[in-house]
């Protein structure tokens, strides 16, 4: 039986008058892989940095409606708290390039002015590095700067980084889409891998990793959640037929 | 990311494995229940058809599960299509056991025409060439799918011995035409449950030559 | 036909290589030819008794200029104090809320202070420090110059800010830091080069303002450590000595001269060997 951990209830997003989301509501289970799929401008993106509160940055950019984590309302406790809570990888490997790789893994405890003993700095660094499979290529290296890294060990580090914080929450913006097969397949073995310890919800076009990597499914076209389900039942029987164009390549 | 689809695959294999199973169990159950005429097992066979139809559909959609969300490619893809289409062919097996006891019940009251001699065989070999061909799936053992091809040929010309001997009974006394069209009816069944296996071994080849060979299943008889 | 306009353009191209390489080394020219001459005028009085003996009285041979240059470098260094963390500030201003209409504002009024010419900055100087205090002052003149070297550092600052890639700052977010925080430990270290090279530009820039200098620091005949005195700078002295009818005093502004640019070119250089190193 699955555990609802994120609840998004009729969610619109806008920059300015122009609506991206609209009135979106969906469940994301606990432990599991939950991909927003969808073509370019369908806000996907919208969605998830409305979950880790980014999304309020942008100039002009507001919503209307809940999102309940474990049944706390984030938009009534402070955007870094929710970030803390929340982590998330982008599309382009982020690392910090004035940081080492071991201040980029504990890089959001600097940040945050939190103060760790050597021990428990050394632990996370370890802990993290080997949960995103980057461990052992650069344990050697920890006081380098990360530029050197490659595309697909620069993304590893940026997971490590964000789970170092210890999300309840890990989000990912198509944390492949820059890298070559063989990064992504490396990472997409990571994701499967992490949804023991940390929810996972992946944004992506890519259809092909949705259905190699997620439990369960959510369409998402124009602003609109279209359908959402298991993934292999989603790609076996679509209910909606905007999906079914979707997958077969009609449209998007 | 093959990792999954292997252990996928290992699932499949161990879902028509069972499949098998079961449905030479029905082969041999269909026997036992004409030759002790047994009312009983002839409906125990019938019952469990919906077991088996249950099972082969479950079996059909996690093979498109496992196409459509994990891109399998040549041998991958070769293997899952091979139980895909050895799934119609174990459904239609397990179908004729059905119809073979729904004949039995037929003539289950009256004694048995004649001794059976040549319908064991052909059960026998229907059998063994049901789990040679699984065999030969799992192991890799091309030479094992074709050796039990050409058994198919024996089934042939047990099939023919039994109508001609059945024909001499029907022309000596049309009394006996009853029970002995119902044995024919039988023979025929156990026939084509063994060019079903024929193409069990067929797709075994497939899966690993990516070749298909198609083997004429009818001899011709005149 | 073809051959021809192929023949044409590989002319055409190193007729235009020749002009670029030949403006480029006339614009040089006369850089050099100001340092040539400075040098061949100024070096012979240059030895460690000039740098570091003070000034004799007014028609005396001989003396130094270490007042003027402990001066200078009180002056321009408590100059860059004041200018190097306001201006950091606004830069970061600057480039971080590029959409409000303030900003706007805000650019223009640098510019403008950009513009406004270093004599004009020395008179305003007088009129608010050093007539309410009725004495000239070092402090005076600090403050003249770092008008003067804001908008370099505001400048430097708000163009490498520019440059810090967005994704970093989204990251530095995402993590749940703080909008301080993100300034201080992703992006001032990240644009930490051109801050430094905007700071180095700046004062390698007032080193040489003699202008504002006049009205505020004044000059003075001798060591001076207070900021509420006047206090002698370098480019002060040279005017005094140059316009002098002393000879000796005008070979006197040559070596100090000399001394300047040195000083000047070494700045520059560290600064371009500080940019490598941070690379690295």
């Amino acid at each position: 039986m699955e555990n609802v951990i994120l609840k998004i209830i009729n969610l619109n997003a806008y920059y300015g008058s122009q609506k991206v989301l609209k009135n979106v509501n969906l469940e994301i289970y606990e432990n599991r892989v939950t991909t927003i799929l969808g073509p370019s401008g369908c806000g996907k993106t919208t969605l998830i940095r409305c979950i880790n509160r980014l999304h309020e940055l942008s100039p002009g950019a507001r919503i209307e409606g809940q999102i309940l984590l474990k049944g706390e309302d984030l938009y009534q406790i402070e955007p870094m708290i929710v970030r803390q809570k929340i982590g998330m990888v982008f599309q382009k490997p982020n690392p910090f390039p004035t940081m080492t790789i071991y201040d980029n893994v504990i890089a959001g405890y600097i940040l945050s002015g939190i103060k760790l003993s050597k021990e428990e700095k050394d632990k996370i660094v370890e802990e993290s590095l080997i949960k995103s499979g980057l461990w052992d290529e650069v344990k050697e290296s920890l006081f380098k700067k990360g530029t050197f890294l490659s595309g697909g060990q620069q993304q590893r580090l940026c997971i490590a980084r964000a789970l170092a914080m210890k999300p309840e929450i890990l989000l990912l913006d198509e944390p492949t889409s820059a890298l070559d097969p063989v990064a992504t397949s490396i990472i997409e073995e990571l994701i499967i891998e992490l949804k023991k310890s940390v929810t996972t919800v992946l944004v992506t076009h890519n259809i092909g990793q949705a259905g190699r990597v997620s439990d369960y499914t959510a369409f998402f076209y124009l602003g609109e959640l279209i359908e959402f389900g298991k993934t292999t039942e989603m790609f076996t029987v679509p209910k909606s037929k905007k999906t079914e164009e979707y997958l077969i390549g009609k449209i998007g | 990311m093959s990792e999954i689809l292997e252990r996928k695959i290992v699932s499949l294999k161990e879902m028509v494995s069972n499949l098998v199973s079961i449905v030479s169990d029905q082969i041999e159950k269909s026997f036992i229940a004409l030759r002790d005429r047994n009312k009983e097992l002839c409906k125990e066979i019938v019952e469990k058809d919906d077991y088996i139809d249950s099972y082969s559909m479950d079996l059909e959609r996690e093979c498109l599960e496992t196409i459509a969300t994990q891109n399998p490619k040549a041998e991958h893809l070769r293997i899952i299509s091979a139980i895909l289409f050895a799934n119609i062919d174990l459904e239609r097996m397990a179908d004729h056991c059905v119809d073979i006891a729904e004949i039995t019940l037929t003539i289950a009251d009256e004694p048995l025409l004649k001794p059976l001699i040549d319908l064991p065989r052909m059960k026998d070999i229907c059998i063994k060439m049901l789990v040679d061909s699984l065999k030969a799936f799992l192991s890799r053992n091309l030479e094992l799918a074709r050796k039990s091809i050409d058994e198919d040929d024996k089934i042939d010309d047990l099939n023919d011995q039994i109508f001609r001997e059945l024909l001499t009974y029907m022309l000596e006394d049309p009394r006996n035409i009853k029970r002995a069209n119902a044995l024919l009816q039988i023979s025929q069944h156990y026939e084509r449950i063994g060019d079903h296996a024929t193409n069990l071994c067929e797709r075994a080849i497939y899966a690993y030559e990516g070749a298909m060979i198609k083997t004429n299943p009818h001899k011709p008889r005149y | 036909m073809n051959e021809k306009t192929i023949k044409r353009r590989i002319f055409n191209n190193k007729l235009y290589k020749i002009f670029v390489f030949l403006f480029s080394f006339l614009s040089i020219i006369p850089l050099f030819l100001i340092i040539y001459f400075v040098l061949i005028r100024g070096i012979k009085y240059i030895n460690l008794k000039f740098i570091f003996s003070m000034p004799k009285p007014m028609g005396e041979i001989g003396g130094g200029i270490f007042n003027a240059i402990v001066g200078s470098f009180i002056i321009v260094g408590v100059a860059a104090l004041i200018a190097i963390p306001i201006g950091i500030i606004v830069g970061v201003f600057l480039s971080e809320y590029k959409e409000k209409k303030y900003t706007e504002i805000v650019k223009i009024l640098v510019d403008t202070l950009q513009g406004i010419p270093s004599i004009v900055i020395g008179i305003i100087a007088y009129l608010w420090i050093v007539k309410p205090l009725r004495q000239f002052s070092a402090i005076s003149g600090s403050i003249a110059l770092s008008f003067i070297m804001l908008p370099l550092v505001i400048k430097s600052t708000e163009e490498v800010l520019n440059l810090v890639p967005v994704e970093i700052k989204e990251a530095a977010y995402a993590l749940g830091a703080p909008y301080h925080r993100i300034v201080l430990k992703i992006l001032l270290p990240s644009g930490s080069v051109g801050i430094l090279t905007g700071t180095l530009i700046g004062i390698s820039r007032i080193l040489g303002e003699t202008a504002p200098l006049l009205f505020t620091a004044f000059g003075n005949q001798f060591l001076n450590l207070n900021l509420l005195k006047p206090m002698n700078t370098i480019p002060y002295l040279i005017y005094v000595y140059a316009t002098s009818p002393y000879k000796d005093w005008h070979n006197q502004a040559f070596a100090a001269s000399t001394i300047l640019i040195i000083i000047v070119l070494s700045i520059n250089l560290f600064g371009r060997f500080m940019e490598k190193k941070w690379k690295m």
